[in-house]
């Protein structure tokens, strides 16, 4: 997607649009003067040529060995009084005194003639030539020998001398028109920043909102009204995704629920089999599913909360009592399992249903990766580790990140929807803990979870 | 012998909580509703009556306030789906005496029924004793029997087969045992119960009881009928 400022482009559309305002009002111009409706712009066609014959004349001055200035007509002005024989230019000093060598003998006997009248800059007409089309001008300018008065008469029209004109005028006038379009660009850009100010707000407060806070809107207090539609689409989408999620845990919840009478009704089901080597496998299998359907159950639950409760929780009691629960299925299973606490008691704050959910689960994962014979560890320390450890295969270094995603397996024929540790994780997660899972000394996974201590 | 009452409307449910009750020697009548439960409870002919929470006609909680006046020695067991804190809040505040969530494990069932029966009122019914393996221990007479015949253990022995009888199939925390065995003896050596555990074993295989304990490292021990 290409990204554009909206400062930029509205800084760059009002300046481009000055310029164009500034291009209409210059050419509206011309037909007012040249139509007489404007009485201060009287103006003729042949006035368009003034211009580019003063800038002719003055580019014809030159300063001789003594230092004095004088005139020498360059190639085009020479060509140009040649074809043109009214013609005629004078250069004067500012004092009007001495009239530069090379100056038309009869611009210099008219203003000489002036007298008292000193004039700096004017336009006007020769009666003795009765050529009513034809015009003079007085101007003054900085000319390459020094600041000077140019008089020039008879200058006729070309077609290209308005760009003469236009250029002149261009640059008398841009001395105004740049710091004003300098100022509102400027203005512009800093009313753009400021009205984007809210919007700025609402995208960090957007930013902020994850799953565990969609129940969160972006306040509607500074947004111009411009914006107000975005934010309030945004806002409603929310609300609809809130809903949607609200749906689905309630789903889950449900769902969950009502598995577990089945699952009850297996159990049962099972235990009144005959004792054989299918019934501990049977009873191993109902006991996940039960676990998972448990797990399901307390991450719905969670997510409906926003976060687990603030309850004071002895882990060291509660994974005691679950490794006591899990004991007989683990010995039906010819394997054993080990608690070890050295302290009576260990604090933490949460959920305990989710707790033992966690746990649940990797004491599951151990049990499947167990060798025959040998034993499952559950480890609680006060600083506050929960370690579960088993003696199968491990997990290899690469996959020990991926293991937490959800839906992974180690391979197609691994079972497991690999759902388990992506929910213990999240639960890890809103306890603000970690999990990681290491390699157990002499061989096998152990799956480390880390709490603050309450 | 003691009644009991099983008031569950998920008849495949009933069905194996019936079979596994009689399979234990325990006499048990089902019903599905409260309706049916209220004119069961009201022969006096229970001592204990379990009950599912979501029944067709109403919640089972409604039950426990009438049984609690018209019999109050009739124990009252919730067995339900229902699990969080509030539910089972309000299943005990109406009366239950003890609340069992579903999927339950099934030595864990047996034994609460036990431990609830022990406490009925009127106590002067009998438990059907437990048997594991070969070994049959009667909890009312507290005598032990091997393939039928009696078998004579010492004093802590058989408070020791006792202790983890009522909870077979399940690990006993040590805590338990010492205390159900040594209770109220003050300090003991710390591997007085350890000593005693292998003496109980010997003398259990010795008369093949066909059962086994199970040492669990951190918590205790676990009976368990012995593997083939």
């Amino acid at each position: 997607m290409k990204k554009f400022s909206l400062s930029a482009r509205l800084v760059g559309h009002l300046l481009v649009g000055q310029l164009l305002v500034y291009l209409v009002v210059w050419m509206v111009n011309i037909p007012l003067s040249l139509t007489g409706v404007r009485a201060d712009l009287d103006m003729i066609e042949n006035d368009f040529a003034e211009n580019r014959v003063r800038d002719e004349v003055s580019a014809s001055l030159r300063r001789g060995p003594d230092g004095l200035a004088y005139i020498d007509p360059i190639p085009s002005l020479r060509e140009r009084a040649r074809k043109n024989p009214h013609l005629k230019f004078a250069v004067f000093d500012l004092n009007h005194i001495s009239p530069l060598p090379g100056s038309s003998p009869d611009l210099v006997e008219l203003i000489e003639k002036m007298g008292e009248i000193k004039p700096f800059s004017m336009n006007f007409q020769l009666e003795s030539e009765k050529a009513p089309d034809l015009r003079g001008a007085l101007t003054k300018q900085d000319t390459p020998v020094g600041r000077l008065l140019i008089v020039t008469y008879g200058y006729k029209f070309q077609w290209d001398d308005p760009l003469y004109y236009f250029r002149d005028n261009v640059r008398d006038n841009f001395l105004y028109f740049i710091p004003v379009a300098a100022a509102a660009a400027a203005i512009a850009w800093f009313a753009a920043r400021r009205g984007l100010a809210p919007l700025r707000d609402a995208a960090a407060h957007a930013a902020q909102i994850d799953m565990d806070s969609i129940d969160q809107r972006i306040p509607l207090k500074g947004i111009p009204t411009e914006t107000l539609p975005l934010v309030e689409a945004i806002n409603a989408a929310l609300a609809r995704l809130d809903a949607g999620a609200a749906r689905q845990r309630r789903f889950a919840a449900n769902a969950a629920h009502e598995l577990r009478t089945p699952v009850a009704i297996l159990r049962t089901r099972i235990d009144a089999l005959a004792d054989s080597s299918q019934k501990t496998d049977l009873k191993r299998d109902v006991r996940r599913i039960q676990n998972i359907v448990e797990q399901l159950l307390v991450a719905a639950r969670l997510g409906e909360h926003g976060g687990p409760a603030d309850e004071r929780i002895d882990v060291a009691k509660t994974i005691r009592a679950m490794v006591a629960d899990y004991a007989p299925l683990v010995i039906e299973n010819n394997r054993t399992i080990e608690f070890e606490c050295d302290a009576p008691s260990v604090f933490v704050k949460g959920n305990r249903r989710s707790l033992e959910c966690v746990v649940a689960n990797l004491i599951d994962n151990a049990l499947r990766a167990e060798p025959v014979g040998g034993a499952v560890h559950v480890r609680v320390t006060p600083e506050v580790t929960i370690s579960v450890l088993d003696h199968g295969e491990g997990v290899p270094e690469h996959a020990r990140e991926m293991i937490f995603e959800p839906f992974w397996r180690a391979s197609e024929a691994s079972s497991g929807t690999g759902l388990g540790l992506a929910i213990v994780k999240e639960l890890v997660d809103l306890h603000k803990g970690q999990i990681r899972v290491e390699s157990t000394p002499g061989g096998g996974a152990t799956f480390k979870i880390i709490l603050p201590p309450a | 012998m003691m009644r009991i009452l099983v008031v569950e409307d998920e008849a495949e449910m009933a069905s194996l909580i019936m079979d596994r009750l009689q399979r234990s020697g325990f006499d048990a009548d089902h019903v599905a509703t409260i309706g049916d439960a209220q004119r069961a409870i009201d022969t006096g002919a229970y001592s204990l009556a379990l009950l599912d929470r979501r029944l067709p006609d109403g919640d089972g909680v409604a039950l426990i306030p009438h049984i609690k006046r018209s019999h109050p020695g009739v124990r009252v067991m919730m067995l339900t789906a229902l699990d969080t804190v509030p539910d089972k809040v309000a299943g005990l505040d109406a009366g239950a005496d003890d609340y069992l969530t579903k999927p339950f494990d099934i030595d864990e069932f047996l034994a609460r029924i036990r431990a609830n029966l022990r406490r009925s009122g009127d106590g002067a019914g009998s438990v059907p004793p437990v048997t594991v393996g070969a070994l049959s221990f009667d909890l009312t007479a507290r005598e032990v029997f091997v393939s039928g015949r009696p078998v004579v253990l010492h004093r802590r022995e058989l408070a020791l087969l006792e202790s983890l009888v009522r909870r077979v199939g399940r690990a006993t925390p040590r805590d338990t045992l010492i205390d159900e065995v040594y209770g109220g003896e003050g300090e003991i050596q710390s591997n007085a119960l350890d000593a005693l555990v292998s003496r109980l074993r010997k003398h259990l295989n010795e008369c093949e009881a066909g059962v086994m304990i199970h040492p669990i490292r951190g918590i205790g021990y676990m009976l368990a009928k012995a593997t083939a």
